[in-house]
């Protein structure tokens, strides 16, 4: 059975959509990602346009974060206080980002440093976070670790607007979960990912969240990102397609309420380690990609 | 005067069933608008023409022409990254060349060449900028890569179907599909006429493909109501996925029977995790 997508200008199949949106989904309620690093290339691979399938993408992970927020909120996995924090971080991070891109841009070059900043920034994270998790693993799970602030943590306790996170159990300055995120929202800009690879083992590994409260909050902040960019889209460039973006929904927002629920049943090394998979799969894609010789040596430029 | 009426609408109707005479238009093109609704899965194109009995037809459909934009891939030691922007223009954004048999069988090179019949021809046609680039490799790149996406087609088999000879000719037909990716917009459809290694004759026309219904709505509201297209988005996303998660929650629900009152389960409504880390 397939449908015309009126922005897009395609004919797809319905069922082929809400498969991958199923799978977006899970992913997205299962990890806290967006998702968007598997799906806009799933589009283009249909046939959609590009243009029309990152803008689309956008509105899907808005439907997609709305499930798996919802799930996760009654699980208790969301830290709202924290989650706005983050968010405001983010968001004045991706507007530097986008600056510095620009000057990039005017350098020259700047696409060779932002693929091989890609690769390290994927590769460190995916590599520490696998390796971690396999030790706590093999050690037989949860050994206590020692409570002896660090320095690093004596200094930050020392910090100014110290705030307490009860949902996520930790006590932080104000200006450490918002320098971090707005850190994290330039590598995402200079990147052109979500950011939910690099965020949600920031939360875990830097502001000592929970596994499950990272996921929860992640998407929480993930489903404002997502809303702004597909207003911002839709009047700027005209490339969102409801109907495609309605009809992933459909797959995604099922998909995210499952994998929300799995959530609960594995522990947080085991998320840990298959997020590290993943993250580490997606960095070795990415570098057969970038050696091997294209197919063709041109590509649409997006907003075109 | 009522008589006049009946009998101007009896001649509008025998001209619109008539078969194609001399005095019809030149090519007919069945449907003259491939019409894009919700359920639009590609069409049958159908197109006659009246020609001499010995000629050899070629049937072009163009795309109107346009400024592509492309990234332009090359080395940077031993990966490859884009290294710059590059446009393309002079050539049509949709081609397909429809004949009973390959053009260079029956046509000769230069009239392919003049009339764009064949890759070699379009590729000369296109243009590139910024020129000091290197043209043949983008060149090869570009059709390459529209081939692939069936946006340039070459049909040389198509089944050719000839009517009785005539006074006017012999009626000609060809049936194709419609390419399914092929976007709304205007096409020129080109027929040549070829003997004897020549093209003797050309004709030209219309054929439109355009959204009708739902499609035709929505593409309209996210161009001239972008704003508000962008907000009915972000709202719609939002219900369809809390929508989900209350019917989720709904049937959660309605699978466990409530606590009774007074007992642990029903003091906490939410499963409540550990503050502690669990790292």
């Amino acid at each position: 059975m397939t449908f015309f997508l009126p922005v897009a200008g395609v004919s797809v199949n319905l069922f082929l959509l809400f498969g991958v949106g199923g799978v977006v989904g899970f992913l997205s309620g299962l990890f806290g990602v967006g998702g968007g690093f598997l799906l806009t290339p799933i589009l283009i691979m249909i046939g959609i346009p590009p243009t029309v399938a990152t803008a689309s993408d956008s509105c899907q992970i808005v439907a997609a974060s709305s499930s798996g927020v919802g799930a996760h909120f009654r699980l208790g996995n969301v830290d709202l206080k924290l989650g706005g924090v983050l968010l405001i971080g983010g968001l004045v991070g991706g507007a530097i980002g986008v600056q510095i891109i620009k000057v990039l841009r005017a350098l020259g070059n700047a696409d060779f440093l932002i693929t091989v900043t890609y690769i390290v920034v994927l590769s460190s994270i995916g590599g520490y976070m696998f390796v971690e998790s396999l030790q706590d693993l093999r050690r037989g799970q949860m050994v206590p670790k020692s409570s002896t602030p660090t320095r690093t943590g004596s200094f930050l306790s020392r910090l100014p607007f110290q705030m307490r996170f009860p949902r996520s159990g930790v006590s932080h300055s104000v200006f450490v979960p918002f320098l971090l995120c707005a850190l994290v929202g330039i590598l995402a800009a200079i990147m052109g990912v979500g950011g939910g690879f690099i965020m949600v083992p920031m939360m875990v590994y830097l502001l000592r969240m929970p596994m499950r409260v990272a996921i929860g909050t992640d998407l929480f902040q993930i489903l404002f990102t997502c809303a702004g960019i597909t207003l911002m889209q839709a009047a700027t460039n005209h490339t969102v397609d409801l109907v495609l973006a309605l009809l992933l929904a459909a797959g995604s927002t099922i998909g995210a309420q499952i994998g929300a629920r799995l959530t609960g049943v594995l522990r947080g090394n085991q998320l840990k380690i298959i997020l590290a998979s993943i993250i580490l799969l997606v960095m070795a894609k990415l570098i057969v990609g970038i050696v091997q010789v294209p197919p063709n040596l041109l590509a649409y430029a997006k907003g075109h | 005067m009522k008589l006049l009426k009946v009998l101007s609408t009896a001649l509008i109707v025998l001209w619109l069933v008539s078969p194609l005479s001399a005095a019809d238009l030149d090519v007919k093109v069945t449907p003259q608008v491939v019409q894009m609704g919700a359920f639009y899965n590609g069409t049958r194109v159908r197109i006659e023409f009246l020609g001499e009995p010995d000629a050899k037809p070629v049937l072009i459909i163009r795309g109107s022409e346009a400024k592509e934009v492309f990234n332009l891939k090359g080395r940077a030691g031993p990966i490859w990254v884009n290294t710059g922007k590059v446009s393309i223009s002079g050539v049509p954004s949709l081609y397909l060349a429809i004949s009973p048999q390959a053009v260079n069988e029956f046509l000769q090179p230069e009239a392919i060449e003049k009339y764009q019949l064949d890759l070699a021809a379009l590729k000369k046609q296109i243009r590139i900028e910024p020129q000091e680039m290197d043209r043949d490799i983008i060149r090869v790149n570009y059709l390459q890569l529209k081939t692939e996406e069936s946006s340039y087609r070459f049909v040389s088999n198509a089944p050719l179907t000839m009517g009785e000879p005539g006074v006017d000719g012999v009626l000609y037909g060809i049936d194709f599909e419609w390419p399914k990716k092929a976007p709304p917009g205007k096409y020129e459809v080109v027929v040549y006429e070829s003997r004897n290694g020549s093209v003797v004759r050309e004709r030209h026309a219309p054929l439109e493909a355009a959204r009708v219904g739902f499609p035709a709505l929505m593409a309209s509201l996210a161009s001239s109501r972008a704003g508000l297209y962008g907000l009915m988005a972000v709202i719609l996303a939002m219900l369809a996925g809390f929508g989900m998660d209350s019917l989720v929650a709904a049937l959660r629900r309605k699978r466990k029977p409530a606590p009774a009152p007074g007992s642990a389960g029903a003091a906490s409504p939410h499963r409540k995790h550990s503050p502690v880390p669990s790292h």
